[in-house]
């Protein structure tokens, strides 16, 4: 890492996960937070595995996949700056429901799920504000997931969405 | 005679019988993506062919003879001569149709109509284009322009937005785009873990978009109404205007000059008020189911 | 073709010059249409006889409903409205648009070869005078003409009959449009028991009554011409109130009225078909069995049909509600920003002609607030 690169306060705040917050929460942040790199390529975690860190990219683009059997991978969404990685460590059990995969050089800032959810519980404005951060980019997640189920390009109407001929 | 006083003036305005078609000749087919063929049309008379220009963003009436007409927009260089481009995909039967001839064959063409892009309002502007699919087409003629004069116009950005890698429309060309001086970011909905690009819908590149100056930043787009819908959404959180977004929007047109009603969006003939819209001016019926 | 003839004098003729009317419209090669009575309505036909007008009959209207009835008079213009409008001659039902023949040298397209009658019309009520000017601004006032629209309406000699009474349906002065006939026609007549009051409006009308044995009106008739035309304007009853009507539908657009009108509402297109004003049109191609003439026919068609706004494998308008919703914004409302006026002349034939008696003025009372 260079020494240009602002610090895991500063980060945080630039990635707007923490912007806004008094410095006092953002230091607290900092303290469960690390740095990580990954090579492109690399399998940042697998569908089904465990995992407790929560992600939040800073450079690089990764690809989530779902496997399908007799289809194989299927890539669902890529993510790069700004967004949040592995929220299952959060609200989930902790098992992923997809696999990440570095498509470039990444960096993020992992967060300890653990940890974090311990601050969550012992400091409930802290909590309310990485709920409310989460909940958004879940509510972003699905609206973007919903219009992909849209099949918007294509131009035979999906089965499902037929409408009946006549309504009155 | 008594005939209200715009008779007089509309009579000397256009003679010509509207709905009256030119022969134009198939000069060439181009495959693009499954179902999408470009076709390039030629008048067979050589006065029309020196008079006929267009501007980006308007569209032809296309017509086949015993089976219909179809409104395509225009996808050729509005500085092209001779022959012009059509990027059509076979979605009824006049498209259909279309797609069974080959080169040489002839049908009938009326244009230009409709409203075009407002390159004046991006002279000096950053500019960001959101393209859906076929909805790429229409704006194939802006690209060309900003390349034209590229220096005119501040960063531009194409945001493209397809079904699958494959559904991007015009990929042999994005190296000379980008090579122009245009960043060009794309997404597809589906794809296998071999592809390297985004999946995901067209709105988070906006999300995810360098927006340096968005109070000095046009964007125009053109795809399904419901992604047009969201593009809004995330242009709007970007710091973006209603009246900084334009739109090409798509309806039933038939007479393509506003006299058959088919094509109303509220107060407006999607014929000649648009086909090309600024966003604030037809927002409010743009979101009206059925209307 | 001006409009700055003098309609300073009234003129006279006896009953008999009706006759003399149409035999010199005739002689001047006008094709002459007037009101007639076919299938049990008065509808608008050509004539060649005064035998032909609908004379000593009348017509009963209510919502949804129209009988004749016999006067107690022998007046020939002492009734309302019927299903036919003059759209139906300016703007026929079906034209040809354009022709295409394969030649060595491909497609040839031509425009239709279809001649253009030249009518005379009978019995212009004041609501469609209005009608035709509002159809003026529609296919003549904008970048693009109708050809098929104008070259009838270029040559059509408009003789204007004031109505005398009024029927259930109408509300012409809530429009704006009448009873009286003030401009838009070349002659205009009031119908008295003994005879016509004529107002000239055009240097052509001028021409015709010089042809008549016409003399100048008394005072008297004149006072009488006028007396009848206060007996319409007496008579209606119907009213719409237009106060700011096209933001008041416009911004009501999700209003639960058009939910209930739908319930009753057939998507019949009847109103479309009567309106003297919609315009709405749809082509389609018919070809020689080898497919080598093929000729574009343009016909009326209606925003009540399902397919009407089909678009990619869909209909944009699905149910009945926005179709109505559709009618009638577009009508009332979105007209006004198209073309420069409401699109109605309260002439009540889609009042009348609705097999469910749907009236638009309650529905537009009802979204205003009102109870009916």
């Amino acid at each position: 890492m260079s020494s240009t690169d602002p610090s895991l306060a500063e980060e945080l705040c630039n990635l707007q996960f923490a912007s806004g917050w008094s410095d006092g929460v953002v230091t607290e942040l900092a303290a469960i937070s690390k740095y990580v790199e990954f090579a492109a390529g690399t399998i940042i975690f697998t569908q089904g595995a465990e995992n407790h860190d929560l992600f939040l990219l800073s450079a690089g683009r990764v690809g989530l996949d779902m496997y399908v059997p007799a289809r194989g991978a299927v890539r669902i969404l890529t993510l790069s700056r700004g967004e949040l990685l592995a929220w299952s460590a959060l609200v989930g059990d902790g098992h992923m429901t997809a696999t990440a995969t570095a498509l470039e050089p990444v960096r993020a800032i992992a967060i300890d799920g653990a940890r974090l959810l311990d601050l969550c519980d012992r400091r409930h404005d802290i909590g309310y504000r990485v709920m409310k951060r989460l909940a958004w980019a879940l509510s972003h997640r699905l609206v973007a997931t919903r219009l992909q189920l849209l099949d918007l390009y294509s131009h035979t109407t999906p089965h499902v969405l037929q409408s009946p001929v006549e309504r009155r | 005679m008594n005939l209200s006083p715009l008779m007089t003036h509309a009579h000397a305005a256009v003679a010509d019988n509207p709905w009256l078609s030119q022969t134009v000749r198939i000069e060439s087919i181009t495959a693009e993506i499954p179902e999408v063929a470009t076709y390039e049309l030629a008048f067979v008379d050589p006065v029309l062919a020196a008079r006929y220009r267009f501007l980006p963003g308007q569209f032809n009436m296309l017509y086949l003879p015993g089976v219909g007409e179809v409104a395509i927009s225009i996808s050729a260089n509005p500085n092209s001569r001779e022959r012009w481009a059509h990027t059509i995909r076979v979605a009824g039967t006049v498209t259909q149709s279309l797609s069974r001839l080959q080169p040489g064959a002839t049908l009938g063409l009326r244009g230009p109509y409709g409203n075009p892009w407002p390159l004046a309002d991006c002279l000096g502007k950053d500019v960001i284009l959101v393209a859906g699919g076929i909805g790429l087409a229409p704006l194939r003629p802006v690209i060309y322009e900003l390349l034209a004069n590229r220096a005119k116009y501040g960063n531009v950005t194409l945001l493209l937005g397809a079904r699958t890698p494959e559904g991007l429309l015009y990929p042999g060309e994005y190296t000379d785009w980008q090579a122009g001086g245009i960043e060009i970011e794309s997404t597809v909905d589906r794809a296998s873990s071999e592809w390297t690009g985004n999946v995901g819908v067209v709105t988070l590149l906006i999300d995810r978009l360098p927006l340096p100056r968005p109070d000095q930043t046009v964007l125009l787009m053109c795809g399904p109404e419901v992604m047009m819908h969201f593009t809004v959404k995330s242009a709007r959180k970007r710091g973006l205007a209603d009246k900084q977004i334009w739109l090409s929007s798509e309806r039933n047109m038939q007479c393509a000059v506003g006299l058959c009603g088919h094509c109303q969006l509220g107060p407006t003939f999607v014929c000649k008020d648009g086909p090309v819209f600024r966003y604030d001016h037809i927002a409010p019926f743009l979101k009206v189911e059925g209307l | 073709m001006t409009a700055n003839a003098s309609t300073e004098s009234e003129f006279f003729f006896a009953r008999a010059g009706l006759q003399q009317l149409i035999d010199v419209l005739r002689t001047r090669g006008y094709k002459v249409v007037g009101p007639t009575i076919d299938q049990g309505a008065i509808i608008y036909d050509e004539i060649a006889s005064v035998d032909q007008l609908p004379q000593g009959w009348t017509d009963q209207q209510e919502p949804g409903q129209y009988r004749l009835e016999r006067r107690n008079d022998e007046a020939w213009f002492g009734y309302v409205v019927g299903p036919h409008s003059w759209k139906r001659y300016l703007f026929p039902p079906l034209a040809t648009v354009s022709v295409a023949d394969k030649t060595a040298a491909g497609w040839q397209m031509t425009s239709s070869p279809d001649p253009s009658p030249k009518y005379a019309f009978l019995g212009v009520r004041a609501c469609e005078l209005a009608a035709i000017k509002i159809q003026d601004r529609v296919f003549l006032g904008g970048a693009y003409v109708d050809p098929i629209y104008r070259d009838r309406r270029e040559q059509a000699f408009v003789i204007a009959v004031n109505c005398t009474m009024a029927g259930t349906n109408c509300f012409c002065t809530s429009m704006n449009t009448g009873p009286r006939c003030r401009t838009g026609f070349d002659l205009a007549l009031t119908e008295l028991p003994d005879g016509f009051l004529i107002e000239v409006g055009s240097d052509s009308g001028s021409e015709i009554v010089r042809e008549l044995q016409a003399r100048v009106a008394e005072l008297a008739e004149s006072q009488a011409a006028e007396q009848a035309r206060l007996q319409a304007e007496l008579q209606i009853t119907k009213k719409l109130d237009t106060t700011d009507i096209r933001n008041l539908l416009l911004t009501n657009l999700e209003h639960p009225r058009w939910a209930d009108v739908a319930t009753r509402c057939l998507s019949c297109t009847n109103c479309t078909m009567v309106c003297p004003t919609c315009f709405c049109t749809s082509v389609s191609e018919v070809s020689d069995l080898q497919g080598d003439h093929v000729e574009r026919h343009r016909q009326w068609d209606s925003c009540f049909n399902l397919d009407f706004s089909y678009m990619n494998g869909g209909n944009v308008r699905n149910d009945i509600r926005s179709r109505y919703r559709q009618w009638l914004t577009h009508k009332l409302a979105s007209w006004i920003d198209q073309f420069g006026s409401s699109g109605c002349v309260g002439c009540g034939r889609c009042i009348t002609w609705c097999p469910v008696a749907i009236d638009l003025t309650v529905e537009v009372a009802a979204i205003r607030g009102e109870t009916p």
